[in-house]
């Protein structure tokens, strides 16, 4: 079933958008819902059934999220720097936590970096969707990026990352 | 690790991730939450069009077996059988079941049945069109015409009656000739009453004869003489016009409409003509398609004098494609808002932040439209049809009665066709609209004809205006379709 076959995957893509695993499940229910009852509007014109699903998912959180008051955090600069960390040190790091990760991300900085890193959306398309402009797309990457950092430097200090896991 | 090696490694370690969730629990809330389906309205008019078929079929079926008529049909199928077994010894193994008429034997065909009106008496019971008047006289013109030029029906009737005259035998012979082409060594003679002419069997009528309803139904084995021999036989009084004894029809029609350009869903319940109707105007320029569909079944009663009239149900769904720019200013104020300066050389962002800023952003959107606008349509036809021997013609008029529903729309992204949200209004109305249908349509089988038509439809008024989604004498559209016509004999 199709439920069965893609749940999965759309679960993690709610994950990395929402806050916490309890909203994660919601907007899943909401985008299958969404899915189900346009299921026969698609066509292999609109690309492949995994991709046109991941989309309405991903349009369903951020409609939920544009409901919520978006906090935008201010910035601290001294976290703003480059991680040199080598790569096999990171692989180390479960997925799980990666999202844990991204999941830690405030409201706003969370999904630009999911548009933009994961999804691959344009500057200009995330600044649409949001209703935000394109320097703030911008520079919500940057900050999100710099925090990433920071926690994976924190993780890899304290190794917290293993409890996580 | 450079700039991006970040987001790219988070990009292939998350990207398509799957995280497990119990899916029983998943199932069980959808379906709390699942909404029941859309009933499929048409399948009611299908079931009941089929239940009055079935019942009206029943009684004509009866009819024709009545208990004279089986009595001499069963003396018939005795003959016959014997008459199948005796073709069988006399032919080893080469009978040819082609019974296709050829040219040359079909002028002889019409020839020797001129010769032989020629000689016969003028006060002949074949003339009679009446099979209850004269039984023997029918019977004998049928078994000419189906003996001699329907292959499929094998159960020649008129020697079993004893009272067919020797010239009708004397044509059921040469017409016998004709069929069972050279290799049938059947020894004829044109005065004998008890010689059956062979009429090889098709194999298809076998199978047919398992399937009895089906055969009936369809009535499939009758495979037509040719229009020119029709005409001779007709002319001569030698087989009978063919008429349907029932005047009921049943139909199923499919079409396909352009529609005009100038249907314009225009008249939303929104802004007044005098008002910001901005979006309106660029659905109006960005229409690039509008087409429609139809299904529907109906039931005609024919008049003797090829007056017919009737009524149905059409589902009919209008659906149209346009585009929607819309742009929105919108100014606000951000507290603490960061502006970040990137520095593409090296990578390095310098950063600081002000504190109420006043932005202002003009947001430009373009949406893809489909809408599916949807009618019931009830017609109350009256028509006109003027028949040959296997084609005839249709002209008719019609008004519908029509229930607009409602519309179902789907937005798309422009770029990525990504569907952005879909939504579905309820907004019935009454509409009254014409049309017309004309077209040809050719006899498969007695019973069953398939059409092809051109018509057009052209709303007439709205019985409710209130409500409506669309300008009045404005909406008309025209196409092609097929019918499938089913006679109630």
């Amino acid at each position: 079933m199709l439920v069965d076959k893609y749940s999965d995957m759309l679960y993690a893509i709610c994950l990395r958008y929402m806050r916490n695993p309890e909203e994660a499940r919601d907007q899943l229910q909401e985008s299958l819902l969404r899915i189900l009852k346009n299921m026969d509007k698609f066509s292999a014109e609109l690309g492949s059934i995994e991709a046109w699903m991941s989309t309405i998912t991903i349009r369903q959180c951020l409609k939920k999220l544009d409901r919520k008051k978006v906090h935008i955090v201010q910035l601290d600069h001294n976290h703003d720097q480059e991680y040199h960390a080598e790569p096999d040190v990171l692989d180390q790091f479960n997925t799980r936590v990666l999202l844990d990760l991204i999941q830690q991300l405030p409201d706003g900085y969370r999904e630009v970096f999911n548009l933009a890193a994961i999804d691959g959306f344009s500057h200009e398309e995330i600044a649409q969707q949001m209703g935000i402009q394109v320097s703030s797309s911008r520079s919500r990457l940057s900050r999100a990026r710099a925090m990433l950092k920071e926690s994976i430097h924190q993780l890899k200090s304290n190794e917290s990352w293993v409890n996580i896991a | 690790m450079g700039k991006y090696s970040l987001e790219e490694y988070f990009k292939n370690r998350v990207k398509g991730h799957k995280e497990t969730i119990d899916k029983d629990a998943l199932w069980h809330d959808l379906g709390l939450e699942k909404k029941p389906r859309k009933r499929r309205l048409w399948i009611i008019p299908l079931c009941v069009g089929l239940l009055v078929g079935i019942f009206n079929i029943w009684p004509f079926q009866q009819e024709k077996t009545s208990p004279e008529l089986s009595s001499v049909v069963n003396e018939a199928n005795t003959l016959q059988n014997e008459n199948e077994a005796q073709i069988r010894n006399a032919t080893s193994s080469n009978v040819q079941s082609n019974m296709d008429i050829e040219p040359q034997k079909e002028n002889d065909l019409i020839n020797n049945i001129a010769t032989d009106r020629k000689t016969e008496p003028q006060n002949e019971s074949r003339k009679s069109k009446n099979a209850s008047s004269s039984f023997a006289g029918t019977a004998g013109i049928e078994s000419i015409e189906n003996a001699g030029l329907n292959p499929l029906i094998q159960k020649p009737v008129l020697q079993t009656t004893g009272e067919a005259k020797p010239h009708v035998e004397s044509k059921i012979s040469k017409l016998g000739q004709l069929n069972t082409t050279s290799s049938v060594a059947v020894d004829r003679t044109d005065t004998a009453k008890d010689n059956v002419d062979p009429v090889p069997t098709v194999t298809w009528t076998k199978l047919l004869e398992k399937l009895p309803f089906l055969a009936f139904v369809l009535d499939l084995p009758k495979k037509r003489n040719t229009p020119r021999l029709n005409s001779a036989l007709m002319e001569r009084n030698l087989i009978e016009p063919s008429v349907h004894h029932n005047p009921w029809h049943i139909s199923a029609n499919n079409s396909y409409y352009l529609t005009a350009r100038d249907i314009r869903f225009l008249d939303f319940e929104g802004p007044a003509p005098d008002q910001d109707r901005e979006h309106l105007d660029a659905r109006n320029r960005t229409e690039t398609m509008l087409e429609s569909r139809s299904v529907g079944a109906e039931l005609t009663y024919t008049f003797p004098f090829n007056i017919y009239i009737g009524s149905g149900v059409e589902y009919l769904q209008v659906n149209e494609r346009f585009n929607v720019q819309i742009s929105t200013d919108s100014t606000f104020i951000q507290e603490d808002e960061p502006v970040i300066f990137i520095i593409e050389s090296n990578g390095d962002t310098l950063a600081t932040a002000f504190e109420d800023v006043e932005i202002s952003s003009k947001k430009t959107a373009i949406w893809e439209n489909y809408n599916s606008h949807t009618f019931v349509n009830i017609p109350m036809i009256i028509g006109y049809q003027h028949q040959w021997n296997t084609w005839s013609f249709f002209a008719e008029g019609a008004s519908l009665l029509s229930f607009y529903t409602g519309a179902e729309g789907k937005m798309l992204h422009v770029d990525n066709d990504a569907v952005i949200d879909v939504a579905s209004q309820f907004n019935p109305s009454i509409e009254l609209m014409t049309r017309c249908r004309a077209g040809l349509a050719y006899k498969l089988t007695n019973r069953l004809d398939v059409a092809v038509h051109v018509a057009g439809i052209f709303q007439t008024t709205g019985i409710a205006q209130q409500g409506l989604w669309f300008n009045s004498q404005r909406y008309r559209m025209a196409g092609a379709g097929l019918n499938l016509r089913y006679n109630f004999q």
